[in-house]
């Protein structure tokens, strides 16, 4: 865990660096809406700036004159949260230092569970990170402290293609909650692919899951689950919490189960080169 | 550049075009190809199928090669994926190349035979090409495959919601006159542009020397690009970001000739630079 943090804790200032620039759009796209509309101020709150960032992309329907625009803000954040655990544990099988402590350890489960246990707190220490930089943001730049996304703001700079005048409280569930869980599963997955093939294939997996899920709205691709923009609380035919808790929680005990059955057999010898 | 100079060349175009990485990268270019392909055939048969049904205007115009090809279309997840990935599948096949030799020792050896010189430019042109070829084949795939089912009528302003191309958008007037032409030029646009992403990773490599991050710094900070021209919107309307001007008709704003080659020379010049100051500046022995 400690090695883990330290080898892979300086790609959090990235993270960092990302949230400022989405809090730093939303707010300049406010005060351009708020100019526009004769200075009338449109107040916000932490979690408009959240849902701003994690809100993913509203449904995409083909049609011959529409173009799709790829929600980058959403995809840059997860690739990058999902490049900045994918070497580390290859990594540490390759210079021998995984070979000692798998020994030290006492087996291969135990090393295996314990990079599952690094890669999920790795996310959530992500996450958390997030979320206090979007509060400092926020109180730096003089908005309200709320948990409740804000609807005038939403429609008016958001395109969520919600019909609703004001959204459940649940939404704030759909914001915090989902969005780590899904990036937990996918840095699972990636972990476990990046042993079954390189990483770097690994990663194109992982990149065409999360590009295909922008596109299509279908619960068999777990990034839909990570977009609250297509939550039952913004749309009337979304998906439910539980089915979101469900595929992530799903995937999970999928890759930790697999995982620790692929490594009883694994060569040690034939690391892959990362 | 004499003969020795010929054979480290030719050796390290066989290694770029010969290897499993270049082959995942073109299977997955030419899935995504084939993927708009077939929505785009379908599309277009669907929308003859209904016009005919209807009677009156066929509106022939409407729906051609031009605006079927993945370079022409802007609304199928194969285009998405294709010009989404494109930066990771034109580094994937070779850009990692030079951080694994330097790693594995190989370089040395060829550096004593050909020079240090030699053995960089070498590897950088066979980068340069493997990163290209690999783009260039499924665009190629996918236009003459469209081709045969979908027919290459003259696009006209006539139907210009089916066109997305925008006013002053780069050569927009031979496309709407020798759109042909129009197509090879976008194609050996995106053939140079993916060289570069490709040479940007083996730069990239030089600095890291990890293999994933040699190829996945292109496609990072292409990414990155993209999501800074949001700070542009409703300011400035032309096209910065590579993951939109390769295509070839305009997705949200105008592509500018001048921003392209200013973007290219860049990628020419720190890749390269970096590429040469640190691969001549390393200590191999």
């Amino acid at each position: 865990m400690r090695q883990g943090f330290i080898q892979c804790g300086r790609k959090l200032i990235g993270i960092i660096c990302l949230v400022l620039i989405s809090c730093l759009d939303l707010y300049l796209q406010k005060k351009g809406y708020e100019k526009r509309n004769g200075g009338i101020p449109l107040q916000g709150t932490w979690m408009d700036y959240l849902f701003f960032l994690l809100g993913g992309r509203r449904r995409f329907d083909p049609s011959v004159d529409q173009v799709f625009v790829i929600p980058v803000r959403w995809l840059l954040y997860h690739l990058y949260l999902l490049y900045a655990v994918l070497y580390y544990p290859c990594r540490d099988l390759q210079y021998s230092v995984g070979d000692l402590m798998m020994i030290k350890g006492g087996s291969r489960r135990n090393w295996w569970l314990a990079k599952c246990i690094w890669n999920m707190t790795y996310m959530a220490a992500a996450y958390v990170l997030t979320f206090v930089t979007v509060i400092c943001f926020c109180a730096a730049a003089g908005e309200r402290a709320g948990l409740a996304v804000t609807p005038e703001l939403v429609h008016a700079l958001f395109d969520t293609g919600s019909s609703y005048a004001v959204f459940a409280p649940e939404l704030s569930v759909y914001v915090c909650l989902l969005p780590c869980l899904i990036s937990m599963a996918l840095g699972l997955l990636l972990m476990l692919l990046s042993f079954l093939v390189k990483p770097v294939i690994a990663f194109l997996i992982a990149a065409v899951i999360l590009i295909a899920s922008t596109y299509l709205s279908t619960g068999f691709l777990v990034g839909n689950y990570a977009m609250p923009y297509r939550s039952a609380a913004v749309l009337s035919d979304g998906f439910l919490l539980w089915q979101g808790l469900a595929a992530g929680i799903l995937i999970l005990v999928v890759c930790v189960a697999a995982g620790m059955r692929f490594f009883k057999t694994y060569d040690l010898l034939r690391h892959p080169d990362v | 550049m004499g003969v020795t100079w010929n054979n480290v060349f030719r050796m390290e175009c066989k290694k770029a075009f010969h290897n499993r990485y270049f082959w995942i990268a073109l299977a997955a270019g030419g899935l995504f190809a084939a993927m708009s392909g077939l929505y785009m055939v379908e599309s277009y048969q669907e929308s003859a199928r209904i016009l005919a049904r209807m009677g009156g205007n066929p509106m022939r115009q409407a729906f051609g090669l031009y605006n079927s090809w993945i370079g022409g279309e802007g609304n199928s997840l194969g285009f998405t994926l294709f010009f989404a990935l494109l930066p990771f599948l034109a580094a994937l096949p070779y850009g990692w190349s030079y951080q694994a030799e330097i790693k594995s020792g190989y370089a040395k050896q060829v550096q004593l035979r050909a020079g240090r010189h030699g053995y960089l430019l070498a590897k950088g042109a066979a980068a340069f090409l493997s990163g290209g070829t690999v783009i260039l084949l499924p665009l190629v795939i996918n236009f003459i495959a469209v081709a045969c089912f979908v027919p290459a009528v003259c696009p006209t302003i006539w139907f210009i919601i089916y066109y997305p191309m925008h006013y002053g958008a780069i050569a927009s007037e031979l496309y709407f006159t020798h759109p042909l032409l129009f197509v090879l030029m976008y194609l050996c646009i995106d053939f140079v542009f993916a060289g570069l992403f490709a040479l940007a990773a083996t730069a990239a490599g030089c600095l890291s020397g990890k293999r994933v991050v040699a190829v996945l710094t292109p496609f990072l900070l292409v990414l990155l690009l993209q999501y800074l021209r949001t700070f542009l919107y409703g300011r400035y309307y032309k096209e910065i970001s590579p993951m939109y001007f390769l295509h070839a008709s305009s997705i949200q704003n105008v592509a500018d000739p001048w921003i392209m080659l200013a973007e290219g020379l860049v990628l020419l010049l720190v890749s390269g630079g970096i590429l040469y100051w640190k691969g001549i500046r390393r200590e191999t022995f």
